[in-house]
């Protein structure tokens, strides 16, 4: 029963992916009366059953059963409150309305949690209301002001225009090119054909942001401005541009408005200055700014005319050209969309204003976008996409009116809740390609639809700005959409579709992620990521048609960089984001704007930020493949494009095709250099350089191995051959055939045999940091083994001393050594001693093999009893037996599938070094944790980079409350083939968001029972769940339970964070990364370890390849770590004293100097009363009580570190 | 500046352990050791070595044999028998050859005459070098040492396979034989088998239990299901309602 309950529990509060979207589908004509019954309920409690049987359709209850229902329900709230007071306080608070809502989100929104968090988040939103009154005064004041102007209707030339202009200090707002001294054209004073407030103020959508709200108030100027003609040759901005200054010169003459006037361009398009106000009040100045932007009536140019395919602007020799010859002329979109949309401003209000009034929950829903455009880094300026709040309602209220092929049924229905008009929206978004050959195509006529359609006709041959997508109205002509260009279109439909199966997810809550993390953290967002300075302006390039159709000559680079990108990096790239400077990129509204006395300002970047999200599987390709050669053409472009570097080449299928060959750098990304040499090909002039860090620097590369300049950065060659080596011996060992019992399996346990260790292994090489990598040697289970844990062990190493002899006499290149060792070190309070067999192949790669049989668990359960401990014993047996075997299964698995991983893991090992917490962070967690981005990697795909990897790992760390989340990763879907058909029903390359629900449940209920079990974090602070590890504390847990974790991932956090942080305010200072301070310790022991072989990188003095080891004690002298071995020591013998953090080198041995630090244990500092039992070294004090004795400590370390020890800090 | 260090703590006599000499510019260091006659709680215990043993607490983390045995040396000339630390703690046993001698160590102590402590040898990389050198030791000792141990642990299995054997024969209160498989090695064998099968009914009993009759066959059935998930609705209402309340008050609904 208990199972079936919280089965269809979920079903009601989630619903599985297809039932969503089915209630979505199906509910917009059914909902509006689900509704409107479920308000009854809100009257009168007992209708609520009745309801429940419309809805059901199984019409079977009557009104007995009603009431027969309702004594039940008392017997069950008796049931369910076990005491009277909570039942009381139960009835209280389940009102008849919570019922009503409960149900409704329920059906109208992901989840009730999802709701709710919507509600907040749009209270956080709201202005306040407070200011919006000061705001609404002024803009009455404006209005006033702007209504009473003089306004002598006049009539000037040219050179009246700019006098009088100039006579009140102001510049004429031309744009380029200016009107030339001899045109016959007059400009013309006139007073407003109207003021209105438009844009999401007058919607009231408008949120609240850091950066502050800009009002629109738009000045609607008399259509006797203009003649009919006046469209072509840039007669009408010219017109307008001075009729921005005699605006802006009657606002600037009443000094009662506590303003300040400036220029700025309106969505940074070059022809249409505006007037920008700002306020001299700093409480109104933070939060609001006043556009005034220029409109005329729709009626006053022939809107044909301007349709995105027509030629409005006539090169010199054509002034004189009539309309006929004009078809013939390239067309001119983007200067015909600029002034079209000055026509459509009040059809537009009118339209959005229509479908606010038609859905309810229209506004929340454009907020809704409108935060999560800002999130993904968009807005209506060109420069962050051209897409923004305005693009996204009237794509909206076009959806309202259709939006499939044939116009006749609707994506959004009038009846959807915010979140469904919001997902509804991503999803056509996601799902349909409107950028050329169909595009979408609407009326803001009443009873007009929405329809797909081919927009052929409109789109010019060859691409050209202002014709990347298609939200065409049929009416006015106007492409709603001409600022977005390819890149960023593609951008959008990408992170669309990352939202849309992020939303659907039926598993986990996804809020965060859509709407309150920021995505444009470039080393967080993309794989790659340059800076690409342009080539000096020049003339010849940026010719007078490119003027046109450019907006600037940043523009035009802007754009030519993405499309040499985009065929040069072709399927490598998945997107190509073009983003100013971080430098430059301020979204405060003074920064652009210029003084009324100047014609222009003067922002020209001459720079850019490219960001490239790559292909994981296609990037590191050395090859890129070209057209086959019988295709000439294709072959030439391709040649042209690629110069010298293409050539023809033959491959194994037998096709014969143009390609280019890349090297692989162990330090660069192969698309790196395809970068490099596109731009040296085709922007000459320009540079680049890569901004994305290098932190590869931090992981050592094996310089023993040769040939290693030509590795990928990516390549786990060096793993690859060591795991070889493995199998091989493994398969040696498991064919032997004298031995009493059969081998079932010799598995790989070590780093370094799933890829993540933090060197690279090579031959005869001990400094790395798993150099003798671990193995188990599991045998059949058999009744022979002994019933006592040291009689077993003993049994163990008899085994181990038969195959010992057995590989001796087959295999003559094997050195085979057999060992015991203390358990201590290995499993504490376990058996008295381990053995265990030592071979080094004959390539030079060395294993040690422990055997583990079925019986083991048992009888270190039993230990676990007798020393009446809580099973440490047999936990650490599974940590070092049986799960490590199944984690390395894991990991090796996945570090296959996710080319990017291995490295990923490794610089997290490395960070967790730098900073003194590899020595409590087992390497088993850094991996878990490392999988973060590959296995749920929302909000973005699955990482190319492992740069990119490492710091969202970080990010992930700096954000994760331990106390309060389970991490859960799943392990086994990733790996295993099924997950394609997975695949199929997502959107985008996201990953995590499928996983099974009742995988996620038992992870979580594992983490509540976790923490009731664990509330004080003794245990486990950190639970990672998976499917092969479903406590979630395998390997977090602490053996024994101590204060420790805790510290370590408060610690991990906040170094995470500092790392957040760095890289949200874009200062990122690598060394300072993975430079730990020490001011936080109590004790600071300096060691000198002489197991170190010196810095490997420092003169390449151990550059020769290593030999074998001739004897025994060279081998225990080249393979101790007497570092570490003395941290274990000290960390032992002082575990009631201090907390000791032990740093290596990233691999511990290629650093002479290094340090323990410690504090001292809390609890212990203050004097106390004698005890026996006192753990520590004390001293007694005067008054008969002992307090810690530092200083003999002290001497005491220093005393047992002897030679190791060069000094002390305290 | 001289130590001063009370007679007795607790019963324990403070001995002074000087660790590191004065120089001109540094106090010397002391590591204090807690004595006392070992007194055992143990009555009639056969054990003679009670009255000439001493427990020492606070040992250095490096006490060893010969350091005891010169620390013996130190207080009244006194010589040691055994010296048995706790594992893991800092106290241990020092057995003396007499109960004299362990009078003479206590006395002397009680003058808190600094004692000289020498570091126990080897120390630093060379003791680290050779507790990894001694895991390999020679292979033939090895398997004589397996094999010795094997023979005794076969002789000690044979004794406990004749208790089981015995355990079998015997009758219980309630006239019960014990039947246990021919491979059970020993007694504690016995306990985890069967506890292992306790285990194993219960869970088999309680599978039994949840194995349901047909769950929507009466409709008031239908309706309790209904109810339950009407009510499971409203209680995850609260849960989220609580949990959205708790992520406000964390001031988590702030987008930048």
């Amino acid at each position: 029963m208990a199972k079936r309950k919280s089965g269809d529990f979920s079903k009601k509060t989630n619903g599985s992916v297809g039932q969503a979207a089915a209630v979505e589908t199906a509910l917009p004509a059914k909902k509006q009366k689900v509704i409107a019954s479920l308000a009854d309920l809100s009257e009168e409690e007992d209708d609520f059953d009745s309801d429940e049987q419309d809805q059901d359709d199984d019409g079977e209850e009557d009104e007995d059963e009603d009431e027969e229902m309702d004594e039940d329900e008392e017997d069950d709230e008796e049931e369910n409150g076990d005491a009277s007071q909570t039942r009381s306080k139960s009835k209280q608070s389940i009102s008849a309305q919570d019922v009503q809502i409960a149900r409704e989100t329920s059906e109208l929104f992901k989840s009730n949690i999802f709701k709710m968090q919507i509600d907040e988040l749009l209270t956080e939103l709201a202005l306040s209301e407070k200011y919006t009154q000061s705001l609404d005064k002024f803009l009455f004041q404006l209005n006033h002001v702007l209504q009473q102007s003089s306004s002598r209707e006049q009539e000037l030339s040219l050179g009246q225009a700019v006098k009088l202009v100039s006579s009140k200090k102001l510049a004429i707002p031309f744009p380029d090119p200016k009107p030339s001294p001899d045109i016959k054209y007059k400009f013309k004073i006139a007073h407003p054909e109207s003021i209105n407030i438009v844009g999401s103020y007058s919607i009231k959508t408008a949120v609240t942001q850091p950066e502050g709200v800009s009002i629109d108030l738009l000045i609607t100027m008399p259509s006797s401005l203009f003649q009919e003609k006046d469209y072509v040759n840039y007669r009408y901005f010219h017109k307008r541009a001075f009729y921005v200054a005699y605006i802006a010169s009657i606002i600037r003459a009443d000094e009662s408005l506590p303003v300040n006037v400036s220029y700025t361009l309106q969505h940074d398009d070059p022809l249409k200055p505006i007037i920008r106000l700002t306020f001299t009040d700093s409480k109104l100045a933070k939060r609001f700014n006043i556009n005034v932007v220029f409109g005329v009536a729709p009626t006053t140019f022939e809107s044909r005319k301007l349709s995105p395919e027509r030629n409005c602007v006539r090169l010199q020799q054509d002034s004189t050209a009539d309309n006929n010859s004009a078809k013939m002329l390239p067309p001119t979109p983007l200067y015909n969309s600029s002034l079209l949309s000055d026509t459509t401003y009040s059809s537009y209000l009118e339209f959005i204003h229509r479908a606010c009034h038609q859905c309810e929950a229209f506004k929340d829903a454009a907020k809704l976008g409108r935060l999560w455009l800002r999130q993904r880094g968009f807005d209506s300026s060109p420069r962050h996409g051209g897409f923004g709040h305005f693009e996204w309602c009237l794509l909206m209220a076009a959806l309202l009116q259709g939006g499939d092929r044939s116009g006749s049924s609707k994506v959004l229905m009038a009846g959807y809740s915010s979140y469904q008009l919001f997902k509804a929206t991503l999803t056509f978004l996601a799902n349909n390609d409107i950028s050329g050959r169909l595009g979408l195509s609407f009326s803001t006529v009443k009873g007009q639809n929405t329809k797909l359609e081919s927009l052929k006709q409109f789109v010019p041959q060859s691409p050209v700005p202002g014709t990347a997508a298609f939200l065409f109205d049929r009416d006015s002509k106007l492409n709603v959409f001409y600022k977005v260009s390819a890149w960023s279109y593609s951008l959008l439909r990408h992170e669309a579709a990352v939202t849309s199966d992020l939303l659907s997810d039926v598993v986990k809550d996804r809020f965060d992620a859509i709407f309150l993390e920021k995505l444009t953290v470039p080393q967080l967002r993309y794989d790659a990521f340059f800076t690409v300075t342009f080539p000096d302006f020049n003339n010849t390039i940026f010719s007078p048609l490119n003027r046109i159709n450019y907006r600037s000559y940043q523009h035009f680079c802007v754009e030519k960089l993405a499309k040499v990108l985009k065929f040069g990096l072709g399927s490598r790239a998945r997107q190509l984001v073009f983003t100013p400077l971080p430098s430059l990129y301020s979204t405060n509204a003074s920064s652009s704007s210029w003084s009324i006395s100047k014609r222009k300002g003067m922002f020209e970047e001459s720079a850019i930020a490219v960001g490239v999200i790559l292909d994981p599987q296609e990037c590191e390709k050395l090859v890129t493949h070209g057209p086959p050669s019988e295709d000439a053409s294709a072959a030439e472009k391709f040649r042209q494009f690629w110069g010298k570097k293409s050539e023809l080449r033959r491959f194994q299928d037998g096709s014969i095709m143009e390609s280019v060959v890349w090297k692989h750098s162990p330090t660069k990304p192969v698309v790196n250099s395809i970068v490099e040499y596109i731009l040296y090909r085709h922007f000459k002039g320009s540079e680049i350089e890569n901004t994305h860090d290098n932190i590869l620097k931090y992981l050592p590369l094996q310089p023993r191995f040769p040939g290693h300049k030509e590795r990928s950065v990516i390549s786990t060659q060096l793993f690859q051959i060591k795991y070889q080596a493995f199998q091989q011996t493994a398969n040696i060992i498991q064919n032997l055939s004298e031995l009493p019992l059969r081998i079932r399996s010799v598995l790989p346990a070590s780093s370094s045999l799933r890829y993540t260790s933090i060197s690279e292994p090579c031959a005869y090489d001990f400094t790395s940091d798993d150099s003798i990598a671990l193995g188990i040697i599991e045998f059949e289970s058999s009744s022979r083994w002994p019933d006592d844990v040291n009689a077993l062990e003993k049994t163990k190493t008899a085994f181990l001393l038969k195959i010992a002899d057995q590989l001796r006499k087959q295999e003559k290149n094997m050195v085979v050594l057999v060992g015991v060792e203390s358990a201590d070190d290995f499993i504490p309070n376990g058996p008295d001693e381990v053995g265990f067999l030592q071979v080094q192949t004959a390539q030079g790669y060395s294993f040690k093999f422990r055997i583990r049989n079925d019986r083991d668990e048992q009888l270190y359960q039993r230990l676990n009893e007798e020393k009446h401990q809580q099973n440490t014993s047999v936990h650490l047996y599974q940590q070092k037996y049986s799960e490590v075997t199944t984690h390395n299964r894991v990991i090796h698995t996945l570090s296959l599938r996710y080319p990017y991983y291995s490295a990923t893991a490794r610089m997290l090992k490395v960070w967790f070094k730098s900073h003194l917490l590899a020595s409590h962070v087992r390497d088993e967690v850094v991996e878990l944790l490392a999988l973060k981005p590959f296995l749920d990697s929302s909000p973005y795909v699955p990482p190319s980079s492992a740069v990119t990897a490492f710091y969202r790992v970080l990010a992930f760390l700096s954000t994760w409350d331990w106390r309060e989340e389970p991490l859960v990763l799943d392990t086994e879907k990733a790996s295993d083939a099924s997950k394609d058909d997975v695949v199929a029903t997502t959107l985008s390359a996201v990953e995590g968001t499928a996983m099974s629900l009742p995988f996620y449940q038992k992870i979580s209920d594992a983490f509540s029972k976790h923490r009731t079990q664990d509330p004080a974090l003794t245990l486990a602070p950190m639970f990672i769940g998976t499917k092969y590890d479903p406590t979630g504390t395998l390997w977090t847990q602490q053996i024994p339970r101590s204060e420790v974790g805790k510290i370590v991932a408060a610690r991990t956090t906040a170094l995470a964070r500092a790392v957040d942080h760095m890289l949200t305010s874009g200062h990122v200072d690598q060394s300072l990364m993975f430079t730990s301070s020490l001011v936080d310790f109590d004790i600071l022991i300096h060691i000198k370890n002489p197991s170190s072989a010196g810095d490997v990188d420092a003169g390449y003095k151990n550059l020769q390849l290593p030999r074998p080891v001739e004897d025994l004690d060279e081998l225990v002298e080249k393979s101790v770590n007497i570092g570490l071995e003395f941290y274990k020591d000290l960390a032992k013998k002082y575990q009631d004293t201090l907390i000791l953090f032990y740093s290596g080198s990233p691999d511990d041995k290629t650093c002479e100097e290094q340090i323990i630090a410690g504090l001292w244990k809390r609890e212990i500092l203050q004097p106390q009363k004698f005890k026996v039992n006192h753990n520590f070294s004390t001293i007694p004090t005067k008054s008969n009580v002992v307090e810690l004795n530092k200083d003999a400590i002290i001497e005491e370390i220093a005393r047992i570190g002897g030679d190791l020890v060069v000094k002390i800090d305290v | 500046m001289t130590l001063e260090l009370p007679d007795q703590i607790n019963g324990f006599i403070p001995i002074p352990l000087l660790v590191r000499e004065s120089t001109s510019d540094t106090e010397p260091v002391y590591h204090i050791l807690y004595a006392k006659k070992h007194q055992t709680h143990k009555t009639g215990s056969t054990d003679n070595t009670t009255d000439r043993t001493i427990f020492i607490t606070n040992l250095p983390v490096d006490a060893s044999h010969s350091s005891i045995k010169s620390l013996c040396h130190f207080l009244g000339n006194t010589i040691l028998e055994s010296f048995i630390p706790e594992k893991n703690y800092n106290r241990g046993l020092v057995v003396l050859v007499d109960k004299a001698s362990c009078s003479r160590f206590l006395t002397k102590a009680k003058q808190q005459n600094p004692v000289p402590w020498s570091p126990q040898e080897p120390t630093g990389s060379e003791a680290y070098y050779l507790k990894n050198r001694i895991k390999y030791p020679d292979e033939g000792e090895l398997q004589h040492e397996v094999d010795t141990y094997m023979e005794e642990f076969a002789q000690a299995e044979e004794t406990k396979r004749q208790q089981v054997v015995d355990k079998l024969n015997l009758v219980d209160e309630d006239g019960f034989t014990m039947v246990v498989g021919s491979k059970r090695k020993s007694l504690a064998g016995i306990a985890t088998a069967q506890k292992a099968t306790e285990q194993f009914v219960a869970e088999q009993s309680a599978k039994k239990k949840r194995k349901k009759e047909k769950a929507d066959f009466y409709r008031f059935q239908i309706r309790e299901q209904k109810k339950t998930e009407m009510n499971d609705l409203l209680r995850r209402f609260q849960q989220d309602k609580l949990k959205v309340k708790e992520l406000k008050e964390r001031k988590r609904f702030k987008p930048y």
